[in-house]
């Protein structure tokens, strides 16, 4: 392995994870994700030289969502997003929290949560990926997403506003 | 600053991201508005909601290794390397171990890699179990408050023990406020904080003398990390979904009351 690669390696492969959870949250397809993420990687490992240190996960990451976006953009798709509900990817331990009704109010919680980010248009959605599930700093969200803290601050706030109507509708459906 | 004020930098504030006049301002609010600290539970409920319901999609083996070769190819494509497997759950946990070895140094933290006693296998499972609740049902406290003289006294006549309540605000990880939960077959305090928007359970009852097993102990489960110790005759565990670092400076805080110094 030449010295680059094996300094790019220590550096990045630890967020490839990070990596594919967004490529995916964002494509909502597997392959469609491995594709982006491959691109990126290609990009990120060709323009390696300008990464400063730090954390490398940032800075993958703003690299993963400008593949998507551009990608995007050539194919000329506009928020056309079929999603499919994904039984693996929801797959679930009935056997650990107790009984089935819970089971079935955890199931439902999810369900309702994937549908209502699905519905989110992928700015909204990424912002939530970045902050909830990488527990990025708005600061680090800004860089990411290349738009100023206010703006991170109120795609946040609406992007949580719909999760939170959502999982409220459900919940007063409940008898 | 009124309750629209506060609906809108919510947000922010449990995120930690507001400036601090502003947080303090919210943070003055909250203390006299209950509709207002019911909105903050909703979002507190709301992220723990998100983080654990949201699938988080991991790179397969396979796909990694494709990733790998592709970029062995560009980078010199006469040396195509096997691919290395990275066991993350491994690395996280050693990571978990080795921060919480530093910041809590002297507990004798450590994770456990041998096989568990069933004992200790069923109470981390139970506190798992009780965790998980507390998020899932909307049931994160019974007494609602920052303040550990509204709290510590809530608990008198429901335990027949007093455990100890910290504020650690300053710090960086508020009282959210304290329920009671069922571990171990026996009713114990339960004390929820908050640090940004991730939840952390503290669970304590009094030791029994016939617990046994190691005095500490660290282990992931389900992405989410538990921590345990004894302490003057009390046991304590801690489960949250905080990243290593953080809750290592937590359960530091918890056990000696102040920040650990710089290493």
């Amino acid at each position: 392995m030449t010295e680059a690669l094996a300094q790019f390696e220590d550096a990045m492969l630890p967020h490839l994870d990070a990596a594919f959870n967004l490529a995916r949250h964002l494509t909502g397809d597997d392959h469609e994700a491995e594709d982006v993420l491959q691109d990126a990687c290609l990009r990120a490992l060709k323009y390696f030289a300008s990464f400063r240190g730090g954390s490398g996960k940032p800075w993958l990451l703003r690299i993963v969502r400008h593949t998507f976006y551009t990608r995007r953009r050539r194919r000329g798709m506009h928020e056309a997003r079929t999603t499919v509900f994904d039984e693996e990817a929801h797959g679930m331990d009935s056997s650990e929290h107790g009984g089935p009704e819970r089971s079935m109010l955890r199931e439902d919680a999810r369900r309702v949560l994937s549908e209502a980010m699905a519905a989110l248009s992928p700015t909204a959605r990424e912002v939530i990926v970045l902050r909830e599930l990488e527990g990025l700093s708005y600061d680090e969200i800004s860089r990411v997403t290349r738009v100023p803290i206010g703006t991170v601050m109120s795609r946040l706030a609406r992007a949580r506003e719909r999760l939170q109507a959502a999982l409220s509708a459900h919940a007063s459906e409940w008898p | 600053m009124t309750c629209d004020d506060v609906a809108v930098r919510l947000g922010a504030y449990l995120d930690g991201a507001l400036p601090e006049e502003s947080a303090e301002e919210v943070r003055h609010h909250l203390e006299g508005c209950p509709a207002c600290v019911r909105r903050q539970e909703q979002a507190f409920a709301l992220a723990a909601a998100v983080r654990a319901e949201l699938p988080y999609h991991r790179l397969g083996d396979e796909a990694r290794g494709r990733i790998r070769q592709t970029l062995a190819r560009r980078a010199a494509p006469e040396a195509v390397s096997q691919a290395r497997r990275f066991p993350i759950a491994r690395r996280w946990l050693a990571l978990a171990a080795s921060l919480v070895l530093g910041l809590a140094g002297g507990w004798g933290l450590g994770v456990r890699h041998a096989p568990q006693a069933s004992a200790e296998l069923s109470l981390s499972r139970d506190v798992l179990a009780g965790h998980v609740r507390s998020l899932m049902a909307d049931h994160l406290t019974d007494v609602t408050s920052s303040d550990r003289h509204t709290v510590k006294p809530w608990f008198d006549g429901k335990l027949d023990f007093s455990p100890p309540v910290h504020d650690l605000a300053a710090q960086g990880f508020p009282l959210v406020g304290g329920r009671l939960d069922y571990i171990a077959g026996r009713t114990v305090a339960a004390l929820a904080y908050g640090r940004n928007r991730h939840v952390i359970n503290v669970f304590i009852w009094p030791s029994a003398p016939e617990e046994t097993g190691p005095d500490s102990g660290a282990e992931s489960r389900q992405g989410y990390a538990l921590l345990h110790w004894r302490h003057g005759g009390m046991t304590f565990w801690v489960a949250s979904d905080l990243n290593p670092a953080e809750l290592g400076r937590f359960v530091s805080l918890l056990q000696h009351g102040e920040p650990p110094g710089p290493s």
